[in-house]
């Protein structure tokens, strides 16, 4: 599923799983990309989970590569 | 027991036998090894009979991966593979190294890890072909007869599909039907834009293991969570505000930089990196419209095509994604393939020798052809696939002199970029690398350019080498017998650029992006301090670096066991030779130079090798290490290798 706060580019993904390790991280605190809330496979598809917070957008904060942003709001 | 940054276990598979067995990790070997090549060749000196073939069962291949990788630890994504590789580094074929691969991943190493295995040991040969499918609910080997035959990029898709995980792909490492055919300087590749073992796939080839899969949910736990996000987090952010930092990879300058730019369509790294080393590109229009290359080195192309004459980059990306996607060494095809066309040309080679084939250079249907004679070992192609040793015997010329083609050799295999041309492209008169040229003759294997010697990609000052000196970790008195006001000693600096480089490999850090994007990682206190933290091991960065040291000697003393002594670490003939090719970056005379432009003579090498093995505390004359030196790393219990020689 798509996220409201969240814009996605899968043709940026590096597959650095960035993105999974500090979900994972966070939130079962080991790092697990099979137990994020972020499905990745460049360059055809990031998607989040029915799992995936609302509001938390911490992934944008590790994506170095323009793949995962925050949409401002307004 | 818990543990903490590693995954706690180290799988051992015999496929010989089909027995799978599952041994937790030895804490006391984890602390003195650390992870990475430094378990794996600990492995390797416990296990490999001296002197055996490699392409035997006997052989042993050991996957690693580091403490660091798969966390958030910038540049994390490096696995290794240690092994005896495939290459004949002597005349008589009686002599093989053993060394590290180090190799990027996206998936493999986090999904190795997270299956709940930091290493992989693998041993004997199947009877028919397998691969090995690693996941944290089993570990099966699994038939591979519908994808024997396979290249890279079909077997890495057709795996991903079968074994897919919840949020992403498995990781794949996949050998190619040269590593089938035994072609002795075939690789395997890493979840598709990874090269991975440089003459290790035919080891595996030979063992009729087609890849391995890995995939898990076990998680890594780090020791105090709170301390390593706090001190990874600040190293992140240092990363993005150094001036050097670049996201993606330098395509190059010019007229080659420009076209690479233009034809560049995705970009791909490692996992945690913070920068992508490897790039994807694509012909957009014309007679090879869709024809594309991806790989971590953009002057590969470039490369292919001005050597071998080719008329346009559709012509160097068909010739380029045809070797890899057999999973061949390029740089070692290219140098081979020059080689035999001069020979043909010069009336050396017959057209009977050639299968037929008639002689045409910057042909690419002829280079393609003699591509399809090697990986299916035909013709003068059979010859071309046992390596540089036994095709040179054929030809009658000495694989450690010149040829022609200003490829040197050094242990049996061609250095994939040259000391004498590879500075003067980015500067003129000095180079970046201060120690490549040495650490290339040193080294177990003549690794990559950046590989276990001090390497750095800016343009940087004499004040920059030593900075990035004292970053390693070393004393006053070290760095005093390295550096005067105005010059430094290449061989004493060496020693330590290669301790230091093998710190990166132990933990599972990219060596790679911290010379051209985050140099702020080569910072051995950090890296002690990210160690502790996410193990629970505390350690000082000078036990660090003294690790590295450690580990750097067993390489030495597996290599030493197997014969291999100074005579050895012979300079190239090559490197005392004018280059004389038509590149115009390498306009003018290119000799060997050291870092402050000043051309090297044979006496000046040897000294630089004999002030590289005093700082090693070495035996000079044999250039390996001495019992008093391997007592103090606590290796004395393989004291008997050195003394027997």
């Amino acid at each position: 599923m798509g996220k409201e706060n969240i814009s996605t580019d899968a043709e940026k993904c590096t597959g650095c799983m960035r993105c999974q390790l500090i979900c994972s991280f966070t939130y079962t605190g080991a790092f697990n990309p099979e137990k994020s809330c972020i499905v990745i496979n460049p360059p055809d598809e990031i998607c989040f989970t029915d799992e995936c917070r609302e509001g938390c957008s911490l992934c944008t904060r590790h994506c170095e590569f323009g793949a995962i942003t925050r949409l401002k709001a307004g | 027991m818990e543990y903490y940054g590693y995954a706690g276990n180290i799988l051992h598979v015999d496929l010989n036998t089909r027995q799978i067995r599952r041994e937790p990790l030895d804490t006391k070997v984890a602390r003195k090894f650390i992870g990475g090549p430094g378990i794996g060749l600990k492995i390797l000196i416990d296990t490999l009979k001296p002197g055996i073939d490699p392409l035997s069962p006997e052989n042993v291949l050991v996957f690693g991966t580091g403490p660091l990788l798969g966390t958030l630890v910038p540049g994390s994504g490096k696995c290794y593979l240690n092994t005896k590789y495939s290459m004949p580094a002597s005349k008589n074929g009686k002599k093989y190294f053993v060394s590290t691969s180090m190799f990027g991943s996206n998936r493999f190493g986090v999904m190795m890890k997270n299956a709940g295995y930091d290493h992989i040991v693998i041993t004997g040969c199947a009877d028919k072909p397998c691969y090995l499918k690693v996941t944290d609910e089993d570990v099966e080997i699994c038939d591979a007869i519908d994808i024997w035959g396979k290249d890279v990029y079909e077997v890495g898709r057709i795996l991903r599909e079968r074994h897919r995980g919840k949020t992403g792909n498995c990781g794949t490492w996949v050998i190619g039907p040269a590593g089938e055919n035994l072609v002795r300087f075939s690789m395997g590749w890493t979840d598709d834009w990874h090269n991975a073992g440089r003459f290790a796939g035919a080891v595996s080839g030979a063992k009729r293991l087609k890849a391995i899969v890995t995939l898990g949910n076990k998680g890594i736990k780090i020791a105090d969570g709170k301390r390593f996000t706090k001190i990874v987090e600040k190293k992140r952010k240092e990363i993005q505000s150094n001036p050097n930092y670049r996201a993606t990879a330098p395509l190059g300058k010019g007229k080659t930089g420009t076209l690479l730019t233009e034809l560049m369509v995705g970009i791909r790294g490692c996992s945690g990196g913070m920068c992508a080393c490897k790039s994807i590109h694509e012909i957009k229009d014309g007679k090879y419209k869709g024809v594309w290359f991806g790989g971590s080195f953009p002057a590969i192309p470039s490369m292919l095509q001005m050597q071998l004459q080719l008329k346009d980059y559709g012509e160097a990306f068909t010739l380029l994604g045809r070797m890899n996607s057999y999973g061949l060494c390029v740089v070692t095809t290219l140098n081979m393939m020059w080689l035999v066309t001069q020979q043909y040309e010069r009336g050396v080679l017959s057209r009977d020798d050639m299968g037929g084939l008639e002689l045409k250079i910057g042909d690419l249907d002829y280079y393609l052809a003699l591509i399809e004679k090697i990986v299916h070992r035909q013709d003068i192609g059979a010859i071309m696939a046992e390596g540089w040793y036994p095709l040179c015997e054929r030809l009658g010329i000495d694989a450690s002199t010149d040829y022609g083609t200003g490829c040197a050799i050094t242990k049996g295999i061609d250095l994939l970029v040259d000391a004498r041309i590879w500075p003067s492209l980015f500067k003129q008169g000095t180079g970046f690398s201060p120690c490549m040229g040495l650490g290339s003759i040193v080294h177990a294997k003549a690794k990559h350019t950046h590989s276990a010697t001090y390497w750095a990609s800016n343009e940087i000052s004499f004040g920059d080498v030593k900075r990035d000196t004292e970053k390693m970790g070393i004393t006053k008195e070290e760095l005093d017998r390295i550096f005067t006001e105005d010059y430094f000693d290449t061989g004493r600096l060496e020693k330590y650029g290669g301790d230091a480089e093998t710190v990166y490999n132990l933990l599972g850090t990219c060596d790679t992006s911290i010379h051209w994007a985050n140099d702020p990682l080569r910072d051995m206190p950090w890296l002690a301090e990210a160690y502790s933290a996410a193990t629970g091991f505390d350690i000082t960065p000078r036990d660090l670096l003294r690790a590295g040291e450690r580990v750097f000697n067993l390489e030495k003393l597996l290599n030493v066991r197997e014969g291999f002594n100074r005579g050895d670490d012979r300079i190239p003939p090559v490197y005392l030779q004018n280059i004389e090719t038509p590149l115009p970056a390498r306009e003018g005379d290119r000799y060997l130079t050291d870092w402050f432009g000043r051309r090297l003579s044979r006496e000046d090498l040897e000294t630089m090798l004999d002030t590289y093995y005093e700082e090693r505390g070495w035996d000079i004359q044999k250039g390996v290490p001495t019992k008093t030196k391997l007592t103090e790393l606590e290796l004395e219990q393989f004291a008997d290798i050195v003394e027997s020689i």
